[in-house]
């Protein structure tokens, strides 16, 4: 068979450095990929992946399996063989039948909190997954965000720098418990210095051991796992790099929808953590990836006032910049 | 609800494709993307696009909304998630 490079498709020019991003480099992988996973490519893509493999003129596609004609079953092995690995596009599905089309936590979470200008987003986001699950329990409490964020930088290797890894938040939450807000306040002013603002007073290490969490470490990038866990009304925290096209949004501002980067948009180093709180399967918008999380925040309610979830603090990220950036994901069973 | 605001738009399909990919839900939505980072919008949209396709959208806003468009930006909040590979053993 003739091997057609993919440059050569230049009616689809604007989607062929995506289509590289996943491995395929010729028309006939292209076509091969669309044969075997429509749909997960549709969603990675934003747009139909059939259409897009039609509008590439006749003469460049491989005869075998032209238009909407059946697969020879024979030739089916071959495709499937030769199909590269397109990992974030198989990330991404279209919603489960089965499951509810929409979930949401929000009624069940405690007070929005600030994080102000301190780096400490890990430990908001696990803390309201925690207090979401003692609240499930029967049992709600308030817990301190300030000692999370301390006994991380105790543990991560860069005491002396901003910010922490979900890793070391959940790890804290299990082995050491975390103690009451009340017991030691977050405090929203930047300590020059004194990164972690530790160590906890000796009160909030004996009290937070009355106060232990249980976590599961979830891959990042798998929307299907995370939304299984919201169903079981388990929140989950995660982390995602940062791009300038949402952060500096006014009107992501203003209503809290995360917009997906722009493609080809530069990752940053900086990166932020929040708590997803629910889900809405979105079947007729493939361009974010058929749905999008909710998700609460940790910038008070400043952050999304006229939020698009109806309550302030709160917003929604569509499944596919999950699926494509994200980076860590802990669920409080 | 998938948002119908490109449909009505005078531009070709591909370039409709190509908008509707950023995933936007509205015009504001869209041109607070371009105000946001313009060197990525306009690189991907492309220049003769951008030209054409900014003041259509512009036109659908409200005089509320253009002016929400021209509101200072608060300072960035914080952040935190380290992106790297953690350091520590731990």
């Amino acid at each position: 068979m003739i091997e057609i490079p993919l440059e050569q498709a230049q009616d689809i020019a604007p989607f062929i450095p995506r289509l590289k991003a996943l491995g395929y480099r010729t028309v006939n992988q292209f076509q091969a990929a669309v044969r075997a996973a429509d749909a997960a490519l549709s969603g990675y893509l934003g747009f139909s992946a059939t259409e897009l493999l039609n509008s590439i003129p006749k003469e460049l596609r491989p005869v075998e399996f032209m238009g909407d004609e059946e697969l020879p079953a024979l030739s089916f092995g071959a495709v499937l063989h030769s199909l590269p690995e397109p990992e974030m596009a198989f990330a991404i599905s279209p919603p489960n039948a089965a499951a509810p089309a929409l979930v949401s936590l929000i009624d069940q979470m405690e007070p929005i909190r600030d994080q102000a200008t301190r780096s400490t987003c890990t430990a908001f986001s696990s803390v309201a997954a925690a207090e979401h699950s003692a609240r499930k329990a029967g049992a709600p409490v308030q817990l301190s965000e300030q000692f999370v964020y301390a006994k991380c930088k105790e543990i991560d290797g860069i005491p002396d720098k901003p910010g922490s890894w979900l890793r070391y938040a959940f790890r804290v939450l299990a082995e050491t418990g975390c103690c009451l807000a009340s017991t030691w306040p977050y405090n929203a002013a930047d300590k020059p210095g004194a990164e972690g603002q530790g160590p906890p007073p000796t009160a909030a290490l004996e009290e937070a051991a009355q106060h232990r969490f249980t976590s599961v470490e979830l891959s990042p990038t798998a929307v299907l796992d995370i939304k299984g866990q919201l169903e079981q009304s388990n929140c989950v925290a995660f982390s995602i790099p940062v791009f300038d096209s949402w952060i500096y949004s006014r009107e992501v501002y203003r209503t809290g929808e995360i917009t997906l980067p722009v493609p080809g948009e530069a990752i940053g180093n900086l990166g932020h953590a929040m708590c997803m709180v629910g889900y809405e399967d979105l079947p007729d918008r493939p361009e974010l990836g058929f749905g999008r999380f909710l998700l609460r925040n940790s910038w008070d309610s400043y952050w999304a006032k006229e939020s698009i979830v109806g309550k302030p603090g709160y917003g929604t990220i569509p499944y596919a910049y999950i699926a494509r950036h994200g980076k860590e994901a802990y669920a409080v069973v | 609800m998938r948002p119908q605001f490109l449909d009505a738009l005078p531009i070709s399909e591909s370039d409709r494709a190509k908008l509707r990919h950023l995933g936007a839900s509205s015009p504001a939505a869209l041109l607070s993307m371009r105000q946001a980072n313009p060197d990525a919008f306009d690189k991907y949209v492309g220049e003769e696009l951008v030209k054409k396709v900014i003041p259509l959208l512009l036109e659908t806003l409200s005089a509320e909304q253009l002016r929400q468009l021209e509101e200072p930006l608060p300072s960035r909040p914080g952040l935190g998630a380290r992106m790297e590979p953690p350091v520590s053993k731990n």
